[in-house]
């Protein structure tokens, strides 16, 4: 049964009403940083939009065999800063990436085969691994850790900081067995990429402002800058079986992904230490 | 305290089939070897010919098929043998005492391990009516097929290695070949066409059966 849009919007409200009845439930609690204090602790969510300046995707069909997208949504779902002292921190962010999917432009694996071979050839069978059965799940998933500086009065903050991590995502392996169509010749075809699940080291640099909006809660708005190197080659294998005969030619995905960002979120303050003079 | 003497010494044959009987299933065949070994022999053949013209064959629609699409459905029966050693067992249980036992056993009968009595030594099929130009009526035409196997193809010549390799289920003893035809008739010559088929078993007993003649259509 689907889901109705008042269950689906029911998790992101549930937070927020943990949230404000945590900081507004207990006044004491609630109160804002005294004037030589500040929040050593801030924690967080957002959703953003990233905006690829060099892609992943070559228009090649084994595009369709990656688990990424260089255009993505991001839900950030947890941000976690620990302020050494008034200024420098570090912080640690996880966010699942969404592939944006859109129709007509993003035909699925299949769509596309069925495009090249299906005037010519009969489509006998269609495997691949059974680990990689969720083929069109583009989802994956970025870590951040990093230092963070801190610029901030009473209402305002502004973050800066510098991240390192990892970008995780899946690729599918699949092996097409095609039969010519009024003939008795059979022919396999091979999409084959050594590597199933891989990380790749992830550069970030970027800010996060926020206004306090009530108590402890901040509004924030994002923005980043993203850098990483996918390292990885599709060979695709197509064999004649009557013949005998095979050709193959290769599909490099080796190359710089730089990204911006953009995103939006709610930040928590609290765990108050004094400044020291 | 004399009739427990005797339950016990009666007891005793019962017991040690039992405990002979309780192999563990999972070292099977070494254990047991002779009463789970069964071999297979290749007992009947027949062909059929087949439209390839589809994804999958079939038989034809009717009495023509185009020439690039056809091919022979190659049946292969093939029938358990059981060995001296296991018949010789199964009396030994019919008349004595240990039959009871079998109550009690933990024999495991779907893990027979069967073993070719016989195997293929070459196949052959012939064309009954002129082919081409180098096939006259009588001639061997083996090599104009390819044998679809494990989503290959393979010359006819390979086909004994897959028979043999094919392990023989009790359940459905018939193994299917599909032998495509790679290499059209000449067109010139009248379309209706048969094959013959000829096995040799390492036994010296020879499987032959005939197509039905059919129109390769060009």
């Amino acid at each position: 049964m689907k889901p109705s849009a008042d269950k689906i919007a029911l998790p992101g409200l549930k937070i927020l009403a943990i949230i404000i009845l945590f900081t507004t439930g207990n006044s004491s609690a609630a109160a804002q940083p005294l004037e030589n204090e500040y929040p050593a602790t801030y924690i967080g969510f957002s959703y953003g939009y990233s905006i690829p300046l060099t892609t992943l995707e070559t228009g090649e069909i084994t595009d369709q065999l990656i688990g990424f997208r260089s255009r993505f949504d991001y839900a950030r779902y947890f941000s976690g800063t620990k302020f050494l002292n008034e200024r420098l921190g570090l912080n640690y962010h996880w966010q699942r990436c969404y592939a944006q999917e859109r129709s007509g432009q993003d035909a699925s694996f299949y769509d596309l085969l069925t495009q090249q071979y299906n005037s010519d050839y009969f489509f006998i069978a269609y495997e691949t691994p059974e680990k990689d059965n969720n083929l069109y799940n583009r989802d994956f998933s970025q870590g951040y850790i990093g230092l963070v500086y801190r610029v901030a009065n009473e209402r305002f903050f502004l973050l800066p900081q510098l991240s390192l991590g990892y970008t995780t995502f899946y690729t599918t392996n699949v092996t097409l067995r095609l039969k010519e169509k009024n003939s008795n010749r059979y022919h396999t075809v091979e999409y084959k990429n050594d590597k199933y699940q891989d990380s790749y080291f992830t550069a970030a640099y970027g800010a996060r402002a926020g206004v306090r909006v009530i108590n402890r809660i901040h509004f924030t708005i994002e923005c980043g800058y993203t850098w990483f190197r996918p390292d990885f080659t599709y060979t695709i294998n197509q064999n004649d079986l009557v013949e005998g005969t095979s050709s193959s030619r290769e599909v490099s995905y080796t190359r710089n992904l730089h990204s911006l960002s953009v995103g939006f979120g709610l930040t928590y303050e609290f765990d108050y230490n004094t400044i020291d003079n | 305290m004399k009739i427990k003497k005797i339950t016990i010494v009666l007891m005793v044959p019962v017991i040690i089939e039992l405990m002979i009987a309780c192999c563990n299933c999972d070292d099977y065949p070494f254990n047991n070897y002779y009463e789970h070994h069964a071999f297979f022999s290749h007992s009947e053949m027949l062909a059929y010919s087949i439209d390839n013209s589809g994804p999958f064959s079939q038989l034809p629609l009717n009495d023509s098929v185009n020439a690039n699409t056809y091919g022979i459905r190659i049946i292969l029966d093939r029938q358990e043998v059981i060995p001296e050693e296991n018949q010789q067992l199964a009396l030994l249980r019919s008349v004595s005492l240990m039959q009871s036992a079998y109550a009690f056993s933990c024999y495991c009968p779907n893990e027979v391990f069967f073993e070719p009595a016989d195997w293929i030594d070459s196949i052959h099929i012939t064309t009954i009516n002129e082919f081409d130009a180098f096939h006259p009526a009588g001639s061997e035409v083996s090599d104009y097929f390819l044998v679809l196997r494990w989503g290959d193809m393979v010359p006819l010549d390979q086909l004994p290695d897959y028979v043999i390799n094919t392990p023989f289920d009790p359940e459905d003893k018939t193994l299917e070949i599909n032998a495509l035809l790679m290499n059209a008739p000449d067109p010139d010559l009248p379309e209706n066409h048969a094959f013959n088929l000829e096995i040799y078993l390492s036994d010296g007993r020879i499987l032959q059966t005939e197509t039905e003649e059919i129109t390769l259509a060009q």
